[in-house]
């Protein structure tokens, strides 16, 4: 019987060709980008499940509050925090992580540097993170030099065969002036890509041992916390929270939450410091996406099948006659449907397979597991695929088989059961269109905000500006920067502890608001040489720009060194540029007077700009100067068109001054435009899964005017002989869809104007979703119809009516 | 008795007045019966062969087949009965196109499950019989009208009915496949006992069988 079933739905197949390609088509497009859209939700869900102690490992994470309402919350805690910590009975080890990259030498040639993921923790880290060491005894830090471990597969690549632990390396370091030394003192067994902890090399240090600032003063640190076995994190937490309170003497004393381990990569929105992180809300829209995409193609399944319920009834009729009961033709149809999953899914799996090296790309890391490398994975996608195609064939097959065999011998299947069908079909389109009209909304709104992010004006010129890669330089800050000035291309210069894109300035205070409301005003510092304000561009408002002519604009390093109360008094007098908005939040109307809270003396009143990005909105901003300061960028202001030879004079110059230290060139605005990858990424996602949806949506109603035009073709030509025009007869079918898509309009609009509305929030700086956003999606989707539509109709309509009528 | 109809009406409603496709008919038929049903166009005749075939109900009335009162029977019960019984010839052949001359003939024998080792005899049995063995992997419109009727009847035939109900068998076909077909039947009427009942238009049909019916507004004319 099975076997009959399929050789009969394989006939069916090959002889409607048409349906069958569109039905394939529809449906591999469907299950592919389902199962690669699923493969990086099921990716990104997965990180971090692997560790041993998942469910014992917290991260520390410090939330600052005032009267209960939330101002911050880090992914850090005081400096301490371990050794409070560790007199807690609950507590089984803690230790501290930090992520950053090194460029090692592993070949130790000079100058040449591998760009390596380093974790920078304790020993502690290996126990707790259960990380398997083949060689080596690293828990034993071996004293005088820095001791790290590497990844099997960087032996590999570097060290062919050997076993390099005792060896020395080098680094190409990018922050002090000469290389570091690391002594190799083991190798461990490569983590898992689906953690947020990534490292090719763990770098290990004694913990510090500093005891917890009581005024809640110090610096941060990333703590991570594995509590016993039986402990209750929540009543631990409170427990330490309690303790805390009565510790410090802080006016505001810090809660502390304590963040599974399995959550962090996804639901750490707040961790600045954390680099690898991923995001719920992507997820979301990426299960969604998923999930519609394969709906709609299963609707045009469903929606073709039941279309062929005319040519299907008469054969059914017969079948019925000749004692087929019910189960059997509703069998037999499941099996036309599952020929098509079939084959639609061994298409679906090839594309699959031939895109993965797309998706990684995508997400920018190897993928762990994949429906390809994993049995248990790739067996439920066949097994959803299976459960689909019956999901999908059932309600056709219902259809079909509930026919009355007399009727449908009589060809008189035209009563009630077709109104139902067409208003479930109807239904069916409606909806197909209401996702692709929101997907398409979605992708114009994005679209136009990650332009906005792109192209605003964010008070100074992004173009033309290049900066050296925060570092120190060893009183050689000034000479360097001089030595540039002298080329004819570089207009202006400044060291700075703040370029745009890294962060939001040197450092931020909160000062009481002057209107005696007992609102705080968040205020952010800038410390660079005297130049910064005219390398970036600033226009000076009132007052002047500081200056080296002024013998006091600038603070000498040594000025912080020892510092005391009639130090901290000449603060103070520090003259500085504020911002136009800090003047005006401020309420700073005369220049040159000290400001006590600001513990500044405003000497000029600059244009405002935004130091973030164009998430957050324009802070208010103190730019003050030190004396040839020893660390930070170089940002400089160069003529147009002229970065490579500015480029190529830094080299020449760096090779002179930092003979052993990697110079890294960036140009602002890329570094700027870097900020937004994550909204490119999603632009190019909607973009992609926008054409996939209206493909599809096409291809749905292409299926159903071919069906709708055969059927009707004996009325086409009646239509003619009574002389009605083509034009008419396009009218005529176009009509019929046009309402529908009015109906998928109405559904459509307010969903996606409500969901752009909700993910713009995100935004301080945010475009308005205006009334033409909806008109282009629907003229787009109206267009794609009737043009689908209007081709085929007319087809039909050419056909010269005496042909059409002798059919029957 | 193979089966028997007592007072049957069947009608239907339209503005409120009923418009009888069976008023009060009444028939008997013994095995090995070749009933014709003659009568003209809307005299009931498909009608009387649908209720006949179980695939058409009625208002009012009673009707036996094999001694089992078929009307209050549940419709599984009633599919299973014709199946088993009834074998059924249309005018426009009903072929499934997709399928080939052996999987038509074929298809019955599935759906009462019959096994694939025995099928295939029975299949071959019928081809040979019919003479189309060299016809058995074309489909239905590679055929001529008269063999697709050829087929449409040995499809009847496989589950080796006890009823043959034929509508207008031959109302597609010429004069000379005509003949054919109304020779076959009696053959199978009168070396094989199976019963058949026909509607027909044709006067020369209708005197293959051994009994004609006359058919008017539903009801049995006598003559």
């Amino acid at each position: 019987m099975i076997k009959n079933h399929i050789k009969i739905a394989w006939r069916n197949l090959l002889k409607n060709s048409t349906y069958s390609l569109i039905n394939i088509i529809g449906l591999t497009i469907g299950l592919a980008a389902c199962l690669a859209v699923t493969t990086v939700v099921i990716d990104e869900s997965s990180y971090d499940s692997f560790w041993t102690k998942k469910d014992q490992i917290f991260r520390v994470n410090t939330i600052n509050t005032r009267d209960g309402e939330l101002l911050e919350k880090g992914d850090y805690a005081l400096s301490g925090t371990n050794i409070a910590l560790k007199d807690f009975p609950e507590v089984e080890a803690i230790t501290t992580i930090e992520q950053f990259d090194t460029n090692f030498s592993f070949r130790n040639i000079q100058g040449e540097g591998t760009k390596t993921k380093v974790i920078y923790t304790n020993p502690s880290f290996l126990k707790m993170f259960d990380i398997e060491i083949t060689s080596g005894n690293p828990e034993n830090l071996v004293e005088g030099t820095l001791n790290i471990i590497i990844s099997e597969s960087l032996v590999k690549r570097f060290f062919k065969g050997r076993n390099p632990v005792g060896e020395t390396i080098k680094d190409l370091p990018s922050y002090s002036n000469e290389p570091n030394e690391y002594l190799i003192t083991g190798i461990f067994k490569d983590i898992p890509e689906n953690t947020h902890l990534r490292g090719q090399v763990i770098y290990l240090h004694k913990p510090r041992t500093e005891v917890l600032n009581k005024q809640q003063f110090g610096f941060f640190q990333t703590y991570y916390v594995s509590l016993k076995n039986d402990v209750n994190k929540t009543k631990f937490e409170a427990k330490y929270n309690n303790w805390y309170s009565n510790y410090t003497e802080a006016k505001h004393p810090d809660k502390f939450e304590l963040q599974p381990l399995q959550g962090i990569y996804l639901k750490s929105d707040f961790a600045r410091n954390q680099i690898y992180k991923g995001s719920t809300q992507k997820l979301y829209i990426l299960g969604a996406i998923a999930i519609l995409l394969l709906v709609i193609a299963c609707i045009n399944y469903v929606n073709l099948t039941t279309a062929r319920t005319s040519h299907k009834m008469q054969e059914t009729g017969v079948r019925k006659v000749l004692g087929a009961d019910r189960f059997q033709l509703i069998s037999q149809y499941l099996a036309e449907s599952g020929l098509f999953f079939l084959i639609s899914g061994i298409l679906a799996f090839v594309i699959y397979q031939l895109s993965i090296p797309g998706i990684v790309s995508y997400i920018d890391h190897p993928l762990a597991l994949t429906f390809t490398n994993s049995a248990l994975l790739f067996l439920c996608a066949i097994l959803s695929i299976f459960t689909l195609s019956i999901l999908t064939g059932l309600y056709p097959a219902l259809l079909i088989s509930r026919i009355n065999p007399l009727a449908s011998l009589r060809k008189k299947f035209r009563s009630n059961a077709t109104g139902q069908t067409q208003f479930v079909r109807k239904g069916l389109v409606v909806f197909q269109f209401s996702i692709s009209l929101v997907v398409l909304i979605a992708m114009i709104v994005v679209n136009q905000q990650v332009t906005l992010l792109k192209s605003k004006d964010i008070g100074f010129d992004a173009s033309n500006l290049l900066s050296i890669k925060y570092s120190t330089w060893q009183n050689k800050g000034e000479s360097f920067k001089n030595e540039l000035l002298k080329s004819p291309f570089v207009e202006n210069a400044s060291i700075s502890s703040w370029i745009p894109s890294g962060g939001g300035g040197s450092m931020n205070r909160r000062i009481e608001s002057p209107d005696n409301t007992g609102d705080e005003v968040e205020i952010w510092y800038m410390f660079a040489d005297t130049d910064l304000a005219e390398t970036l561009g600033l226009e000076i408002e009132k007052g002047r720009f500081l200056s080296d002519d002024f013998g006091g604009d600038a603070l000498p390093q040594s000025f912080y060194v020892e510092m005391d109360s009639v130090k901290k008094a000449e603060l103070e007098k520090r003259p500085s540029l504020i911002t136009a908005q800090a003047a005006k939040l401020l309420k700073v109307d005369q220049l040159n007077v000290a400001n006590k809270d600001l513990e500044a003396t405003p000497v000029g009143i600059v244009s405002n700009f935004n130091n973030e990005n164009l998430r957050t909105s324009t802070k208010p901003i103190v730019i003050q100067a030190d004396k040839n300061p020893d660390r930070g960028s170089l940002l400089m202001r160069i003529k147009p068109g002229s970065e490579e030879k500015v480029v190529a004079k830094i080299n020449e110059l760096w090779q002179d001054f930092f003979p052993y230290k990697l110079l890294e060139i960036n140009n602002v605005s890329d570094l700027l435009q870097k900020q937004y990858e994550a909204e490119t990424k999603l632009l190019q996602f909607f973009s992609f899964f926008s054409v996939l949806s209206l493909f599809l949506a096409a291809l749905g109603v292409f299926g159903l005017i071919v069906q709708v035009t055969e059927q009707r073709v004996k009325e086409i030509g009646i239509r003619k002989v009574l002389g009605a025009s083509v034009q008419s007869i396009v009218m005529l079918f176009s009509k019929d869809f046009l309402k529908t898509i009015a109906v998928a309009l109405i559904i459509a609009i307010p969903i996606g104007w409500y969901a752009m509305q909700e993910w713009l929030q995100d935004y301080a700086h945010r475009i308005e979703i205006k009334w033409w956003v909806f008109g282009l999606a629907a003229s787009v989707v109206i267009g794609i119809a009737m043009l689908t539509v209007g081709i085929q109709s007319a087809k039909k309509a050419f056909i010269n009516p005496a042909k059409s009528l002798k059919t029957e | 008795m193979l089966l028997e109809l007592d007072h049957i009406y069947k009608w239907v409603t339209t503005g409120g007045r009923r418009t009888f496709l069976l008023n009060d008919l009444s028939l008997k038929v013994e095995e090995g019966e070749f009933i014709s049903i003659m009568g003209p166009s809307g005299s009931g005749k498909s009608t009387l062969l649908n209720v006949i075939g179980m695939l058409d109900g009625f208002q009012e009335g009673e009707y036996k087949f094999l001694d089992e009162t078929i009307h209050n029977m549940k419709e599984k019960h009633r599919s299973k009965l014709y199946k088993e019984y009834i074998g059924f010839v249309f005018q426009q052949y009903h072929l499934i196109d997709e399928l080939t001359v052996y999987e038509n003939i074929e298809t019955p024998l599935l759906y009462k499950k019959v096994k694939s080792a025995e099928r295939k005899a029975l299949v071959g049995d019928m081809l040979d019989r019919f003479n189309i063995v060299g016809k058995k992997d074309l489909f239905p419109n590679q055929l001529s009208g008269g063999q697709q009727q050829l087929v449409g009847i040995a499809r009847a035939l496989i589950s080796k009915p006890k009823l043959i109900l034929a509508d207008e068998p031959t109302g597609n076909l010429n004069s000379k496949q005509s003949d054919e077909i109304m020779q076959l039947f009696k053959q199978l009427n009168e070396e094989d006992g199976v019963t058949i009942i026909q509607a027909t238009h044709s006067e020369s049909n209708a005197a293959y069988a051994s009994k004609t019916i006359n058919l008017l507004d539903g009801s049995i004319t006598k003559s």
